[in-house]
């Protein structure tokens, strides 16, 4: 085989024209990008203020509490322990989460693909939009929720997750794994809009 | 960031290629749809590492189709196995054959080691000069010589003897 009937082989092989909606696809999201950037660093601002509240917090309660002032300092620093554990926590989880929701995970709703199902989400919360049913909420913390948390709904190992939504099992697999397969807990509210 | 116009146009000059490269990196057009979607999204993130004075907006997209292709863990062995080109049905007999032959390339071509594969789907079917390649695989000119030569040794050797039997 010489090179030009290699290269007539080689033709043969015709990639299909690109689909028509990806154009519409991806101008829709021209805005969502634009968004994200400003959501990055909203997170950024959140987190700076949430850890000077903290610590803001820690100082009035040591100086107004009876205790003695190494028992505040210990109190303190304990609770700053557990507020950087917990915030390093977040941004592990939120870590994968981001990893999981990018790497276009399939979706599966009582066995079922769905190509037809959102997926989306920021930090340690995901969502799910199913047409005509609505959107879950979907935390991989506990910490999402300000008040108290729903009932343990499902599981997350990084590369599925896996939850009940209503009375529908909901199955979202990826094709790789992120993290190094802690089993997360899944908490679900929802759903909340239509 | 890049305006709205930009962006259109950036669109709708690059994403046929774009779309090519990766459908005949993963074999599969879902996976290509997706890939060039996130590759567009790409360019909007405040993190993009574009540079318009240091690279030309097609290599550094071709860059993120292979980068976000490597990033899809797909086993090649499956790829190659969900290629399912249509049959030519304008005549009976070679046709068939012809339809396996093109089966087969696409097979043979999703085969080669991915540092092969790129460099032989940017220069075959992208027909891009070696310099360009070099700049979107980031290696060489040289190694991209080298890689095409052998690309194209092992896809000689693999389809000569479908060519042998057609007319």
């Amino acid at each position: 085989m010489n090179d030009q009937e290699l290269d007539e082989a080689l033709n043969r092989w015709k990639a299909p024209a690109t689909p028509t909606p990806l154009r519409a696809r991806v101008l829709a999201d021209y805005p969502r990008g634009e968004r994200r950037g400003r959501r990055d660093l909203g997170r950024l601002l959140r987190w700076s203020l949430a850890m000077a509240a903290v610590l803001g917090v820690l100082a009035i309660a040591s100086a107004q509490s009876g205790g003695g002032a190494l028992e505040n300092l210990g109190e303190g620093i304990n609770r700053l322990h557990m507020n950087t554990i917990n915030w390093i926590h977040d941004l592990w989880v939120g870590h994968i989460a981001s990893a999981f929701r990018n790497s276009h995970p399939r979706i599966y709703v009582d066995g079922e693909l769905r190509s037809d199902a959102e997926f989306g989400g920021s930090g340690v919360g995901v969502w799910l939009r199913l047409p005509g049913e609505g959107k879950y909420l979907v935390a991989l913390r506990r910490t999402v929720f300000e008040g108290p948390a729903p009932p343990r709904a499902g599981r997350f190992d990084g590369h599925v997750l896996e939850f009940k939504a209503g009375e529908r099992t909901v199955r979202i697999e990826s094709t790789g794994t992120f993290g190094f397969h802690e089993r997360l807990p899944v908490y679900v509210m929802g759903p909340v809009d239509r | 960031m890049i305006s709205l116009e930009e962006f259109t146009r950036a669109y709708d000059e690059h994403h046929a290629a774009m779309f090519r490269f990766a459908y005949r990196l993963t074999g599969l057009a879902a996976d290509a749809e997706d890939i060039v979607h996130e590759c567009f999204m790409g360019l909007l993130r405040p993190g993009c590492g574009f540079d318009a004075q240091r690279t030309p907006l097609r290599t550094y997209l071709l860059g993120a189709v292979r980068n976000q292709a490597a990033k899809r863990f797909r086993r090649r062995e499956d790829a190659a196995a969900e290629v399912n080109t249509p049959p030519d049905r304008r005549s009976p007999e070679t046709q068939a054959l012809r339809a396996e032959m093109e089966d087969s390339v696409a097979r043979a071509v999703l085969g080669l080691p991915d540092a092969q594969r790129e460099v032989l789907i940017l220069a075959h079917y992208e027909q891009m000069p070696l310099a360009e390649i070099a700049a979107v695989v980031g290696i060489e000119v040289g190694a991209v010589k080298s890689r095409l030569q052998r690309a194209r040794g092992a896809l000689r050797e693999v389809l000569s003897q479908y060519q042998e039997r057609l007319p």
